[in-house]
């Protein structure tokens, strides 16, 4: 609980906050939701990028904490962001399915298959961005780059197995509440993806910051 | 007097620097002094301690425990003070002490309060707005009252002016013999060295030239002025760093031996040794 205080009092700036409210673009009718969740990595970025020019790190190493802890406190931080991200999510997903049968021209609709969706393209973020950083705990830019290119290619699977695969197309494709329930699945298998990606992002990360002279 | 760190074969290899078998160790109450000109391996070495970078290899024991396997029990038991606080500039002391706090079970808040008292600091300052000075005694603060035993002092009093540099040598006295608090105190600023330190460490190329007491570093040495014609072949294989001026010369000459005729003698400060020393490296 202290690392994560100390990443919300410290690291956390409103800029994070802010694209939170970005999930309101799933009431945009014809909208690729998905990108969404990409300002919630664009602010992660954005985050990680403060923390490093306040010199977060040469902080961080002054306290009695491993370099274990370091890194488990900015994976706290962040995995934190991602749920904020997907609870504010929720009520602007209910009201869009208030507008009944308006249909997303450009992908997929805003419903619990595409929060599962979505969950697995953070995890992507997550395997990608973190390791390449905690290399030397210095460079963002490529880590960032290569990681939206990533989620980027990520939505493409998505959005064309959308209309390849006929459980995607005829029940991840609406809003309807029967439908909803039998995207259950996607949610889980979404949140269990998440969380094997994450895990083993933070796995490697440690190893290689463990690894990196400060 | 027990040992409160001891630092083994330290190794640490770079592309272009090679920090290589330091050794040496800080007894419990006693100020130890880091010389050595840039880039000799101080800042390595203490980064090294406080596990900021992997060495190679070596070991360093605090407390008796090694510090691989207790890197956070070191910095509970340890302050760091940097001649710059270089973290978070836009932030006031007040948040920065709110959280810092939170990872001491014994800070003390009472102390704290007291060491702002002491050192005029206003805590609702941003850290930018500290003079260099005030940033050394910020951090001064926040070591002191999570209850350090150890102080890791980075070039602390560069920025200092000379009223506050000697009262935080009088501060560090104090602390060592009243409270026990051990220093490693690392310094291009050797006069202050000669105001406080028990001991020296020299670093020489990534070495360890001498770790020895202060006394054990000067007084084998005093410095030897005088005219070129009396360096005779003898005088000069005695002579150390010499340099010869306008028909003038000065070098190190051991202590235990007679002034030369002609010549003039006066005592070496830590100072005048590491230069002399250093000119000798520069020569060879």
């Amino acid at each position: 609980m202290t690392l994560l205080k100390k990443e919300w009092k410290l690291v956390m700036m409103p800029v994070p906050l802010l694209f939170l409210l970005l999930s309101a673009l799933v009431l945009v009718p014809n909208y690729p939701y998905y990108v969404t969740f990409f300002y919630t990595t664009l602010g992660i970025f954005l985050m990680m990028q403060s923390a490093r020019e306040n010199r977060d790190l040469y902080y961080m190493a002054l306290l009695p904490v491993t370099k274990r802890d370091m890194v488990r406190a900015r994976f706290l931080l962040v995995l934190s962001v991602e749920a904020l991200q997907v609870l504010v999510c929720i009520p602007f997903m209910l009201l869009r399915a208030s507008y009944g049968s308006v249909k997303n021209a450009v992908g997929i609709e805003a419903n619990v298959a595409f929060l599962g969706l979505s969950l697995v393209l953070l995890g992507v973020f997550n395997r990608i961005f973190f390791p390449m950083h905690y290399k030397n705990a210095y460079d963002l830019g490529r880590p960032f780059l290569l990681s939206s290119i990533a989620l980027a290619l990520g939505v493409l699977v998505l959005e064309t197995l959308q209309h390849l695969l006929p459980y995607l197309k005829d029940v991840c494709d609406s809003y309807q509440a029967a439908d909803q329930l039998r995207q259950l699945p996607v949610l889980l298998g979404g949140l269990l993806v998440f969380s094997l990606l994450s895990v083993r992002s933070f796995t490697l990360s440690v190893r290689r910051f463990e690894k990196a002279d400060l | 007097m027990t040992e409160i760190l001891t630092v083994r074969k330290l190794c640490k290899h770079y592309p272009a620097f090679e920090l290589h078998d330091v050794s040496f160790s800080i007894r419990a109450g006693s100020i130890m002094g880091l010389i050595g000109r840039n880039g000799a391996g101080k800042t390595t070495t203490i980064k090294s301690l406080l596990r900021l970078v992997r060495p190679d290899g070596g070991s360093v024991e605090f407390l008796g425990q090694p510090v691989d396997e207790h890197a956070a029990a070191l910095r509970r038991e340890a302050g760091y003070v940097s001649g710059d606080l270089c973290y978070y500039p836009r932030k006031r002391l007040s948040q920065l002490t709110a959280v810092t706090r939170s990872f001491y079970p014994a800070w003390d808040d009472a102390r704290y309060e007291a060491l702002l008292r002491r050192f005029s600091l206003d805590s609702s300052k941003r850290v930018c707005e500290l003079s260099a000075g005030m940033k050394v005694k910020y951090q001064l603060a926040c070591a002191l009252s999570h209850g350090a035993r150890l102080l890791i002092l980075d070039e602390p009093t560069s920025g200092l002016d000379p009223v506050s540099r000697d009262d935080l040598l009088e501060l560090l006295r104090s602390l060592c013999e009243r409270d026990g608090v051990s220093v490693l105190f690392s310094t291009h600023i050797t006069s202050d060295l000669d105001a406080c330190a028990d001991d020296v460490t020299y670093l020489q190329n990534g070495t360890v030239a001498q770790s020895v007491s202060l006394a054990g570093f000067t007084a084998p040495w005093k410095k030897l002025t005088g005219s070129e014609a009396a360096l005779t072949p003898a005088l000069r294989s005695a002579l150390r760093g010499l340099r010869v001026h306008r028909g003038e010369f000065e070098a190190l000459y051991p202590s235990d031996l007679p002034c030369p005729a002609g010549c003039r003698e006066e005592l070496a400060d830590l100072q005048t040794v590491m230069v002399y020393l250093e000119r000798e490296v520069e020569t060879v």
